[in-house]
């Protein structure tokens, strides 16, 4: 007897904490927004968020996927408010499902917003737990919205395809850095202040927001990414064009592949064109009466992918020498071009605030009053080396008529 | 909370055991028992043929298959021959037949005439065994076992004859258990059959087998067979009084043993090994478990036994040891595959998707678009389904086994996904899940998996993730509080014996397995391959070959 009462008093207890708990924060699959992309637009004072929401069912097809295939692969639609969050609120208005952004793969802001300030989308970020900060962030000029609407080659989610292509650019050309909203955060708190942030936006004047678009080969419009945009104490300051933002990555050392195209040694309008890779940038400041010289260090190796001078004999090392300056002259161009603009700017978008205060610690109290202004007296001498590792498997450049006489 | 008064209630169920064996031990002996029960049973025989005759009749009644053979031997003296039809060999009958009806066999020349009973039992009945039998109850058991019987007019003991030989299968592949490399022999029902087969393996005069008959009624025979020298004589003495305790009219299969004398009855976990194989036997008892092996069936139980004993097959020791090694951690993978999987799914699902990569989440949950049922509720039905399925081909005839399979796959299967009644992604965790439960060697390690796999998902169906963790310690603590027959459940890892790890997760070369496992047995047996010095030298030999031959 005294046995059956104790089971079920366990059961009791045991169904309690099962039923009471009432099955803690549960949330089935089929009632989430999944949101793969989320804009941030200024409406006067208010903010337009966008969000671009997966269809599942428009994904994947399959056995048993009701509705599968037809129709739009996203959703795209906004709510308004006095601050994002309430903006996101609002979405509980007009949208059958909760908004989940744990798998939000970009956050596109609007220059106009990044003009006024980033600040509240830190905020935002940072203090909530729902949305994760290693979502990609990216600027567009115009509305951000738009970016949301259009459809997109290959990726049917264009929030995941955006991020695709941010990453594999930054991976392999590195002239567009790839910025998570963590690093954004931590960039603009450095002692730089400063932080770069790619651009994204719609090449061509139409819209590839309908389905239709896949009905040809050519997309009316396009979603590119441009330039690079300088932000400065939580506001964007200015652009930065191609070259220099990849002089900037060689000097912010966050450069690991990339292509360099430069003129032939003896030849105008004939190209050859370098395979960066193992990159790395070591910088040396010195302090000579006040003023700082920075020696920046470019090391790399190279492959030739593509050669189109007229004639070079690559067995020999004078010319593959030749061709390593010639590399090294163009590298120096880049980084010039960046370290100018960055001057422009007046903007520490090189990052060399942290080095200055990890070298100089005592001087370091007085820059940082004015860090801007110092910034601008700092001189850059740049050098480079590369090493050719590797010209391919032909030597000569490959000439037609020049194999064929040679067979004669 | 419900793990300790789970252990309360064991506690009080131990008690109960405890006094129902003193109730038992006053009543040891069975043979008092019956006695005591029926007075007539006492009853010695009578000098008279046809008296005896009738009191058997009158024990087991005037049945068909009791057959009665009256004869005249040595001239003119009665005499009578009992046996029950089908429970005997022909063959044997028919020649002690024919050995009583011949002419007495010349005397012995002996100095001492033997008497006319003597020279019956001793010269002429031509079978193996005879036994001398005084009582009525003596002459029932012995013809129940399939003895037998010869009266002789005027006087008051019976003989038996061994005539034994009930119709049985042959030596055959074990339908369980089976491997691609490794003797194909099984045990079958008969006992003296299977402890052959056991000293077959182990050809060692340290094999000690004790015979025991249990059971009021069926008087089962059961042996108990253990290594000396090399099984823990403590272990031993405790089976035999777990044996001795036994109070029951009927021991139909080794399960009824199994339950009276495992250790605790409230585990999902099976504190007992059985093993339909010769070898799997022999390679425990010469690690130092002991077998019991029931008359009845060839499933023969193997105990003290860990954890990590049912992840082991017999064909590891057959196979290279890296391949064997591979399959073990293939088996642990099954086995919380199986354990874990259904509920990590609905945990992920309802609870934690951000953990999924977002091209798997959003393929999940577009087959989840239309299906009506939460997670949990799916998963439930997907998993009864199959458990009813997998019931059903146990149990249906051979025949129709098709006709099920078709009805399964595609009714159950594709169909229910085409209805939109469950998602494609959950017959998928539900199928690897039916499947790697059939991975584990050991089918009822196997069914602890299924149990504990509802209610895991039930828990992660509430709590999520940290619910599935909370069952898991729960699990773990329960395991490591189980001991079989004093070996603690989990060992070696846990309490960790670093010397028997060679043989759990990773099996190492034979030649690098020098000792066997310290854990189930007497000290002075650990060492399987150099002459262990404190054997004899007989047994050197014999644990040096056996090691080999393993």
């Amino acid at each position: 007897m005294r046995r059956v009462r104790i089971w079920s008093v366990a059961a009791v207890y045991f169904l309690c904490a099962l039923l009471l708990a009432g099955c803690w924060n549960r949330i089935e699959l089929n009632e989430l927004a999944i949101t793969s992309a989320t804009s941030v637009d200024r409406k006067g004072e208010d903010w337009l968020i966008s969000f671009q929401v997966v269809i599942p069912s428009s994904i994947s097809s399959g056995i048993g996927i009701t509705g599968g295939g037809a129709g739009a692969p996203v959703n795209v639609y906004s709510t308004t408010g006095k601050t994002i969050r309430e903006a996101n609120a609002r979405s509980f208005f007009e949208s059958p499902r909760k908004l989940y952004f744990a798998h939000n793969r970009v956050l596109i802001v609007s220059e106009e917003t990044a003009r006024r300030g980033l600040n509240p989308v830190l905020d935002v970020y940072l203090r909530n737990t729902d949305a994760r900060e290693t979502v990609d962030v990216l600027i567009a000029p115009g509305s951000a919205r738009r970016i949301l609407e259009q459809m997109m080659q290959i990726s049917k989610i264009s929030g995941d395809g955006i991020r695709e292509i941010n990453h594999l650019e930054s991976k392999f050309t590195s002239v567009l850095p790839e910025v998570k909203l963590y690093q954004l955060a931590m960039d603009l708190a450095s002692d730089s202040g400063s932080a770069l942030l790619p651009e994204v936006f719609v090449a061509g004047k139409s819209d590839a927001s309908s389905l239709k678009v896949f009905e040809s080969t050519t997309l009316p419009a396009k979603i590119k990414l441009g330039r690079v945009a300088v932000i400065k104490k939580d506001k964007m300051v200015g652009w930065l064009s191609r070259k220099e933002s990849l002089g900037v990555a060689f000097l912010r050392n966050d450069v690991k592949n990339t292509m360099l195209t430069f003129a032939c040694p003896n030849e105008e309008n004939k190209y050859l064109t370098l395979q960066i890779s193992d990159s790395s940038t070591a910088l040396q400041p010195s302090l000579d009466e006040g003023k700082m010289t920075v020696k920046a260090r470019i090391k790399g190796k190279a492959v030739l992918s593509q050669s189109d001078c007229s004639s070079m004999d690559l067995y020999k090392p004078e010319i593959v020498d030749e061709l390593e300056t010639a590399a090294e002259k163009d590298l120096q161009r880049f980084t010039n071009a960046g370290w100018k603009a960055a001057q422009r700017l007046q903007t520490d978008a090189v990052g060399f605030a942290d080095m200055a205060h990890r070298k100089y610690r005592k001087q370091w109290r007085e820059w940082k009053k004015d860090w801007d202004h110092y910034f601008s007296t700092i001189k850059l001498e740049v050098s480079a080396e590369i090493t050719i590792t590797n010209v391919g498997l032909s030597n000569q450049p490959i000439n037609v008529n020049k194999l064929r006489e040679g067979k004669k | 909370m419900s793990e300790e008064k789970k252990d309360g209630n064991v506690k009080d169920e131990k008690d109960v055991n405890v006094k129902g064996g003193k109730k038992d031990d006053n009543v040891k002996n069975e043979k008092k028992d019956d006695n005591s029960k029926n007075d007539k049973n006492l009853k010695q025989l009578s000098t008279e043929l046809d008296q005896n005759i009738k009191m058997v009749t009158d024990e087991l009644g005037t049945q068909p298959d009791i057959i009665i053979r009256h004869l005249h031997m040595f001239k003119s003296s009665k005499a009578a021959l009992l046996y029950i039809a089908g429970m005997t060999d022909v063959n044997a009958v028919n020649l002690l037949v024919m050995s009583m009806i011949a002419e007495p066999p010349l005397s012995s020349g002996s100095e001492q005439e033997d008497s006319p009973f003597d020279c019956v039992m001793y010269r002429s009945l031509a079978v193996g065994g005879v036994r001398k039998l005084d009582s009525i109850n003596e002459v029932l058991h012995a013809m129940l076992e399939g003895n037998s019987i010869v009266f002789l007019d005027g006087y008051k003991d019976a003989i038996a004859a061994y005539t034994c030989g009930v119709e049985k299968r042959s030596v055959e592949e074990p339908s369980t258990q089976t491997v691609v490399r490794g003797p194909k022999e099984g045990f079958t029902e008969t006992l003296h059959i299977n402890t052959a087969l056991i000293r077959n393996k182990i050809k060692s005069t340290n094999l000690s087998m004790e015979y025991k008959i249990i059971g009021h009624q069926t008087r089962t025979t059961i042996a108990l067979v253990f290594m000396k020298g090399i099984a823990d004589d403590k272990v031993i003495e405790e089976v035999r009084r777990r044996l001795d305790l036994i109070d029951t009219d009927s021991i139909l299969e080794s399960g009824y043993i199994e339950e009276f004398i495992q250790d605790k009855t409230f585990t999902p976990f099976p504190l007992l090994q059985n093993s339909e194989r010769p070898d799997a036997v022999a390679a425990g008892l010469l690690e130092g478990q002991f077998a019991i092996v029931v008359d009845g069936t060839p499933f023969v139980l193997l105990a003290p036994v860990t954890f990590v004993k049912f992840f082991q097959s017999s064909e590891d020791y057959y196979q290279r040891y890296d391949i064997s090694t591979f399959l073990r951690i293939i088996r642990f993978f099954s086995f919380f595959a199986s354990m874990l999987l259904p509920s990590i799914y609905i945990a992920i699902t309802t609870f934690h998707q951000e953990m999924l990569p977002t091209q798997l989440l959003i393929s999940i949950a577009a087959q989840r678009e239309g299906v009506p049922f939460p997670a949990l509720i799916e998963a439930m039905i997907m998993e009864v389904t199959f458990e009813i399925l997998r019931e059903a081909g146990v149990r249906m005839p051979r025949i129709i086994g098709p006709a099920i399979s078709i009805v399964g796959a595609l009714v159950l299967g594709q169909s229910a996904v085409q209805a939109g009644l469950v998602s494609a992604a959950m017959v998928i965790v539900v199928s690897f899940t039916a499947i790697a439960s059939f991975v584990i060697p050991s089918v009822n390690m196997g069914t602890a998996a299924r149990l504990i796999r509802f209610l895991l998902m039930i828990l992660a169906g509430t709590f999520g993730v940290f619910g599935i963790l909370a069952g898991l310690m729960m699990i773990l603590t329960h395991l490591s509080a189980l001991r079989s027959f004093g070996v603690p459940y989990l060992a070696p890892i846990a309490p960790l014996v670093p010397g028997n790890l060679k043989d759990v997760f990773i099996r190492v070369p034979w030649w690098a397995m020098k000792k066997r496992p310290s854990l189930y047995q007497n000290q002075a047996g650990t060492v399987r391959q150099s002459t262990p010095s404190s054997l004899t030298e007989t047994d050197d030999e014999h644990t040096q070959k056996e090691g080999e031959q393993q």
